[in-house]
């Protein structure tokens, strides 16, 4: 979506204007893709915390290798990492959700209107408890985020096979649980 | 449904907040507008949240997160942290809270009121764990601000990376069981690219780093936004007035965010202000001390008792907590010496699982070597 060029110069060259723009540009995706896997409290913090590193990083940024917005989103994910409880108990929470989407933190991180079973709803939210860290990583990109396997590859810093693996495992178990084919018959993979 | 499709209606995507937006733009461009200082990435865990970068990096940017980044997000229990040291007084001899801020009003008051530039000279102390979780370690940082009182003088901003040492005695076992690695190294990727390198905390001291400050980057900040000149030799000299100028000045902030809810939370963005201009602001003695009576009619902040700062300091502890969630607390807590008026030492702590699933408080300290005016100058070389 955003190339380097949509940001000017490459990163290292960017003066305060330049980054303010960049923030200005990905900021409320970020903050999105943050809040959805840590809710919003912790997102206050992290998703800003996103830029900040980006910015002290700025000079590791190399533009040959692609845009902005993976970069953004492998740092974002490199700090949700480091939240993984929060996410946990996030994931907790959505088990426990009624089926109305009361949440954490009132009407604006309202979740789960439009998954009209409850019980499919908290099956998901185990699943995705229960996937390792680097699937959901990857699934989430790719689901949240809507990178593609490249980005999410170039995100995560891993080859992009290694992303198609990790994706199949995970959606996998994702459709087992919305009711789909059983996990375990499906489990070599 | 598609399954994708089902991940993002489960988790939701939410927009922030005109305020959380805001907040975030101030601390970038507070960082962006910094005079470049030492190569802070491979010195730092970038995962902490605000506070430990703040903590660490210059007064800009603590103060351009005003209260988001002294009220310090804890994860609730007592606060022992390793940095401070309780004394042995007895409970029943403890000063109260208010006993304290008074004292400490009165004695600022007859601090020095001018000198050729403000000083503020911090050692600040950040534990982390190891990257293979199993120890913690300590990064030091020591930063100076030499802000000029004089026209046509300059301004100083030095910091030095002091090097990195297993915490505690426990930890220095534990690093030595585990080979005595240093420096420390996160894996990383810089075998597959220069996208995102590793982590790496070294163990030896940086070199001294002397920026110039100029213009605007001279400004401190109170409430989120930068003080003039005018408006710092303006601040109320007494504790009411202060108070009514705070309320004005916090009013005006969240008036372009309608997420701020004035009634329940007008006390506690006091109370943070108070907290930046004892810590943070170049002000006279009588504001300073007018700070001081206001927090001793502020709720919510209770004597900790005689505590010992790394640097051997002897003081008062304080705490500010508020409720903010089940889960988790927002504290302050802030060592000052009662008979100067001066902040010894501002604490921050989280509590983090070792590989084994122990819980670890990760503590990190600032300690105040100076802070007021002075004829000194700083060291340049």
């Amino acid at each position: 979506m955003t190339a380097l060029s949509d940001v000017g110069d490459p990163l290292t060259k960017l003066d305060p204007d330049g980054f303010a723009a960049l923030y200005d540009r990905h900021f409320a995706e970020i903050y999105g893709y943050v809040a959805a896997r840590l809710g919003r409290q912790v997102a206050d913090e992290v998703a800003a915390d996103t830029f900040l590193t980006a910015y002290r990083k700025r000079h590791s940024f190399d533009p040959a290798r692609g845009e902005v917005r993976p970069w953004l989103y492998g740092i974002a994910t490199r700090l949700v990492s480091d939240h993984r409880r929060s996410e946990t108990r996030r994931l907790r929470a959505l088990l426990r959700l009624p089926a109305d989407g009361e949440a954490e933190n009132g009407h604006e991180d309202r979740v789960a209107t439009r998954v009209d079973a409850a019980g499919v709803q908290g099956r998901l939210a185990a699943a995705l408890a229960e996937l390792s860290d680097g699937d959901r990583d990857a699934l989430l990109l790719v689901a949240l985020a809507g990178l593609t396997h490249e980005e999410t590859a170039r995100a995560l810093d891993i080859p992009a096979g290694t992303v198609g693996s990790r994706l199949n495992r995970a959606r996998r178990k994702v459709r087992a649980a919305l009711g789909g084919s059983n996990p375990l018959e499906e489990s070599n993979g | 449904m598609d399954d994708l499709t089902a991940v993002r209606d489960l988790l939701g995507a939410p927009r922030p907040s005109a305020e959380v937006t805001a907040a975030g733009r101030d601390r970038l461009l507070a960082l962006v507008a910094e005079p470049p200082v030492r190569p802070l990435p491979k010195a730092r865990r970038a995962a902490r949240p605000a506070l430990r970068a703040a903590l660490w990096s210059t007064t800009a940017l603590v103060l351009a997160g005003a209260a988001a980044t002294t009220v310090v997000i804890a994860s609730g229990g007592a606060p022992r942290a390793p940095g401070l040291v309780p004394g042995v007084t007895a409970p029943t001899e403890e000063p109260s809270a208010q006993r304290i801020l008074l004292a400490a009003a009165a004695s600022a008051a007859k601090s020095p009121s001018s000198g050729t530039y403000w000083a503020r000279r911090v050692t600040t102390g950040t534990q982390l764990l190891d990257p293979t979780n199993q120890y913690v370690i300590e990064q030091r940082f020591a930063s100076e601000e030499w802000l000029s009182q004089v026209p046509g003088k300059q301004s100083w901003s030095i910091s030095q990376y002091l090097g990195a040492v297993p915490a505690t005695p426990a930890d220095e076992a534990a690093w030595r069981a585990a080979g005595s690695p240093r420096p420390w190294v996160w894996p990383g990727h810089e075998d597959n690219g220069q996208v995102f390198p590793g982590m790496r905390v070294e163990d030896q001291p940086g070199p001294r780093e002397v920026n110039r400050r100029t213009g605007r980057g001279t400004r401190p900040f109170l409430v989120k936004m930068p003080l003039t000149q005018a408006e710092l030799d303006s601040l109320p000299t007494a504790a009411e007035p202060l108070r009514a100028y705070l309320e004005e000045r916090i009013t005006g902030f969240a008036k372009k965010w309608p997420t701020i809810d004035l009634n329940a939370e007008m006390d506690a963005r006091v109370t943070a202000a108070c907290f930046e201009i004892i810590g943070h602001v170049p002000t006279s003695p009588q504001v300073r001390s007018a700070t001081y009576q206001l927090l001793s009619t502020l709720p919510g902040i209770t004597a900790t008792g005689t505590v010992t700062t790394p640097s051997g300091q002897s003081g008062q502890g304080l705490v500010y907590r508020r409720a903010e969630a089940a889960e988790i607390g927002l504290e302050i807590h802030l060592t000052i010496d009662p008979e100067t008026g001066l902040p010894l030492a501002e604490q921050s702590t989280s509590t983090e699982q070792t590989a084994s699933g122990a819980p670890v408080k990760l503590v990190s300290t600032t300690t105040y070597d100076q802070i007021g005016f002075t004829d000194e100058a700083p060291r340049l070389s």
